[in-house]
């Protein structure tokens, strides 16, 4: 008697554990129906690519030259009107090895700086953009302020053209003499997209 | 007049090659990935240099993709002169998306949980940014600006809620080991009862 007693609670455990399993497996297999459509597929793949350069002069930074007279309006940089028909020569290309237009951003890192953290604010730092380039191109007016955020600067730049740029800078009549620097930054994006 | 025309064939030659240095170009097929929360997944994009100079290039990704976003290959890479598009070199980057969306969890928040997904989608905007990695400084009297050039591609990544019931899976194993080491004493203590006589 006491024999069957013991196999009965045995038999249970074995009863709890055989269900307890089969859920384990309902819980954690799907199960489904067996498929009878028949299909294709279907595919394309989008590429998309950009690539830009800077101008030799532009690659070699912007620079405004020495200052001897306080105050200075609207300082040219030096390569300003030394490209072709009087043009800048401070450009970014889009290669030819693109197949999308491209946005321009620009922006400085921080105000002109020198080494004793004296400071030019970068309002003083002004640029002006065109896609062609002359005399006239890339326009004197209006001059806009360079910001720490990026912001749009060339429009729309064609695959294989340029994004001609003029930089200026205002040197107020109280500045302190040194030498100032900061980095200007440029990035091409797909046109259309924000900075 | 040979000065004119010299003049001419110059203009046209830089015109049709333009004086550029080393540059920076981005091939990409891929604008959006969705992938659900908690999942480790890799992307990859091409970097590229059409121009006649050797250039070196750093890849990175804006802010706003950064909370999700747990490794990037950041090495410089070396980038020959006229590598063309159809040659671009891959770049991969892997990022882990967050666990974002509610889950309702029966045992310390963690376990034993059921996930809804009522909240709407959570979408991170960014870029993939490929960045030249030459530091060009500028001299001059007055000082001016160095400049640095980079090009993006646009990425969205879209963080995936999967909806699932509670699972017992933990409470169902739990009692599996209990009635498992019950059933081992009552066998072992009739084995050895069974010894005893």
């Amino acid at each position: 008697m006491k024999k069957i007693k013991i196999s009965l609670k045995n038999l249970f455990l074995f009863l709890i554990i055989f269900i307890c399993l089969v859920l384990l497996i309902f819980q954690n297999v799907s199960i489904s129906g067996r498929a009878t459509e028949s299909f294709t597929d279907s595919n394309v793949s989008i590429t998309k690519y950009i690539a830009i350069s800077f101008s030799e002069n532009l690659s070699e930074g912007i620079d405004f030259g020495d200052v001897n007279v306080l105050p200075a309006t609207s300082l040219n940089a030096t390569h300003n009107y030394d490209g072709l028909i009087n043009g800048t020569s401070l450009y970014i290309s889009v290669s030819s090895d693109s197949n999308t237009p491209v946005d321009f951003c620009i922006k400085a890192n921080t105000d002109l700086t020198s080494i004793d953290l004296d400071v030019i604010g970068l309002a003083n730092e002004t640029y002006q953009n065109s896609s062609t380039t002359n005399l006239t191109l890339p326009t004197t007016s209006p001059e806009i302020p360079l910001t720490t955020s990026y912001i749009k600067s060339g429009d729309n730049i064609a695959v294989g053209s340029e994004n001609y740029y003029r930089f200026w800078l205002d040197v107020p009549v109280a500045q302190p003499s040194g030498d100032y620097n900061n980095t200007v930054s440029f990035k091409g994006v797909q046109v259309g997209y924000s900075c | 007049m040979n000065l004119k025309k010299l003049f001419i064939v110059f203009s046209m030659f830089v015109l049709v090659f333009p004086l550029v240095s080393a540059g920076v170009g981005i091939s990409w097929n891929k604008e959006t990935s969705l992938v659900p929360e908690n999942t480790k997944t890799c992307l990859t994009y091409k970097v590229y240099n059409p121009w006649p100079d050797d250039s070196y290039v750093e890849i990175e990704l804006s802010e706003e993709l950064l909370p999700i976003v747990s490794y990037v290959e950041s090495e410089t890479k070396f980038v020959p002169k006229n590598t063309p598009s159809s040659e671009a070199i891959p770049v991969e980057f892997c990022f882990k998306t967050p666990r974002i969306y509610e889950q309702d969890c029966l045992l310390f928040d963690k376990l034993i949980c059921k996930q809804d997904c009522l909240e709407d989608m959570q979408i991170y905007s960014g870029e993939v940014i490929v960045l030249e990695s030459n530091d060009y400084k500028s001299s001059g009297g007055s000082g001016g600006s160095a400049t640095a050039i980079s090009v993006s591609a646009p990425l969205k990544v879209k963080v995936q809620c999967v909806a699932h019931k509670r699972n017992y899976s933990l409470i169902y194993i739990v009692v599996v080991l209990i009635a498992g080491i019950l059933l081992a004493i009552n066998l072992l203590n009739k084995k050895r009862k069974k010894n005893k006589k």
